[in-house]
């Protein structure tokens, strides 16, 4: 899977969960940018991408995160 | 040394001119010089705590960065938490003790009340040890690398436009900016943004919060004595009291740091025009909410869902949030204080935010929920200024069962509810054009510099005629 392609994959999940088909996610994308983004669903995003990649994110690595393309480098190490 | 002190105001302009004129590399070395002197103005010997926190974050991040082996990194962190925690808890229980028996028998009696126990409660320990604490925290998850030029995590811990009540920086924000002074140069923009943030500071101080502090604290001194409208308006006072009080600080704050070039941490956005309370702890006392979600929300919730593994259902996940929300919540209002009213205030709010997600309002109707909104709100405020749980439930009682008359002051004292309600008015009318309508014509931001030497001229002209001038505290230096 290259990288484009984890990412398109990645905007879906979180269309999904932010109920927001025209969602416009980018590297910098964050909590605090993204609207619907919060807590509660910062929590459903997460596990929905472990879910459908089918890797674990450690609470290190996801406190790590300062924006999305933080978590995507991280996410893409973990698909190598 | 207050804000609104005349110290402050040959102070500020003095360190502003001395930082443009020091020599770039060691301006770092002129503003840690200031923001000791600063901090010691309350209490010399106070320094001797801070200093101390600086060195055990200063060493144990550089330890961190040091030791990747997972058992010593956990180690320090755990040493450095129980030592910066330790030392927030006692200080606090001790300072929270000589609270208590200040507003029992005054209101402002801290300058009489005797220097051993106001040594007890270090000024500004819940803020710069939840600053430290991010910084650790920020190391030790690897999103970034320990500072190693002491002066400069030295400033960081106690940059004195800051270090008072916030707002609660974060490392990977002011570190850079403190490191990279010596590239900040002149510019009229800095400076004018710099006054504005601070004029419209301390009308939000003298005129709004102190004038309403004024008719709040008549009420609260005199509790059995009123009704349930006195009550009704003084709970509404009170919130525009809290607002433009911790608001009006944290302005004069970013301000202050403005004029030297730093960029701070928005602290609020309008809170009262929130349509959820999940929206209002997006705008109300934004650098301590944030904090709280990256550094116990977020770790938390996901321990919790490590625990409950293999279910990932929608239930699962809604569990997770609402504990982990409420005790979030709950430690906020422990950090306000350790006493049951601020804990339950913390709790109303965070079981508002459970049900809100059990509950999604009708997210059409934004002025109706902006007022249900407010109302859920003004609810908590009665736990969070009454000293007692029973003087809270007492005024709900009355509100609800014996309305009264509302209290009006026969005396001088009824300028201050007058002119709070004039500064309010002014408040709201600049609120509801910013939240609004703000494409329309700006006064403060208009291109024509005229118009904007007049706006602030008004308002500081309103702050000459309206405001309260003895130097009172700010509330939130309490915390």
């Amino acid at each position: 899977m290259n990288s484009s392609e984890t990412f398109i994959q990645l905007t879906n999940i979180f269309k999904n969960v932010l109920r927001n088909p025209g969602l416009d996610l980018r590297r910098d994308s964050d909590i605090n940018n993204t609207p619907g983004w919060d807590s509660f669903n910062h929590i459903r995003i997460i596990l929905a991408i472990e879910k459908h990649f089918g890797v674990k994110f450690t609470t290190s690595e996801i406190q790590s995160w300062n924006n999305v393309g933080d978590l995507t480098d991280t996410l893409e190490k973990k698909l190598v | 040394m207050y804000f609104n002190s005349i110290q402050y105001i040959f102070f500020l302009p003095l360190v502003v001119i001395l930082f443009y004129l020091t020599p770039f590399r060691i301006r770092w070395l002129l503003l840690l010089a200031t923001s000791y002197y600063f901090y010691m103005c309350w209490k010399p010997e106070l320094i001797i705590i801070i200093i101390f926190s600086t060195l055990i974050n200063y060493l144990t991040a550089l330890m961190l960065d040091r030791d990747q082996e997972k058992k010593k990194k956990r180690f320090y962190l755990i040493a450095s938490l129980v030592i910066n925690l330790g030392m927030l808890i006692f200080f606090k229980y001790l300072g929270f003790l000589v609270e208590a028996i200040q507003d029992i028998f005054d209101y402002n009696v801290r300058d009489q009340v005797s220097p051993a126990m106001y040594f007890i409660a270090p000024i500004g320990i819940s803020y710069y040890t939840l600053q430290s604490l991010g910084y650790i925290l920020d190391v030790y998850y690897g999103k970034r690398k320990a500072e190693k030029h002491p002066g400069i995590f030295a400033l960081y811990v106690a940059f004195f436009p800051i270090i008072l009540s916030g707002p609660i920086e974060r490392s990977t924000r002011l570190l850079p900016q403190l490191r990279n002074s010596a590239q900040i140069r002149l510019n009229s923009v800095n400076i004018e943004e710099g006054i504005k943030l601070i004029i419209w500071g301390y009308f939000l101080k003298l005129v709004i919060a102190d004038r309403t502090g004024i008719y709040v604290d008549a009420v609260f001194g005199n509790l059995s004595r009123h009704g349930g409208i006195t009550y009704a308006a003084t709970i509404v006072l009170y919130s525009f009291q809290i607002y433009s009080d911790f608001a009006g600080y944290s302005s004069i704050a970013i301000g202050s740091a403005r004029l030297m070039g730093f960029d701070i941490l928005r602290n609020f956005n309008r809170p009262y025009f929130s349509a959820t309370v999940g929206e209002f702890w997006t705008r109300w006392h934004i650098s301590l909410s944030g904090w709280l979600r990256d550094y116990v929300f977020n770790p938390l919730a996901f321990m919790f869902v490590r625990l409950f593994e293999s279910r990932t259902s929608f239930r699962t996940t809604f569990f997770t949030y609402s504990l982990t929300t409420f005790l979030t919540f709950f430690l906020c209002g422990f950090w306000h204080g350790a006493r049951w009213t601020f804990l339950v205030w913390g709790c109303i709010h965070g079981i508002y935010l459970i049900l809100e997600h059990l509950f999604r309002r009708n997210g059409k109707r934004r002025i109706l929920n902006i007022l249900l909104t407010y109302i859920m709100i003004l609810f908590t405020w009665i736990f969070f200024r009454s000293l007692s749980m029973h003087d809270a439930f007492h005024i709900i009682k009355v509100i609800f069962t014996h309305p009264g008359s509302l209290y009006i002051p026969f005396d001088s004292d009824v300028v201050a509810p007058v002119y709070a309600v004039l500064g309010i008015l002014i408040l709201l009318l600049t609120e509801i054009k910013q939240e609004f309508f703000n494409n329309l014509f700006s006064f403060t931001s208009n291109k024509n510099e005229y118009v904007r030497m007049i706006a602030y001229g008004l308002v500081v002209f309103l702050i000459l005629y309206l405001g309260v001038f003895d130097g009172s505290q700010f509330m939130y230096f309490k915390f």
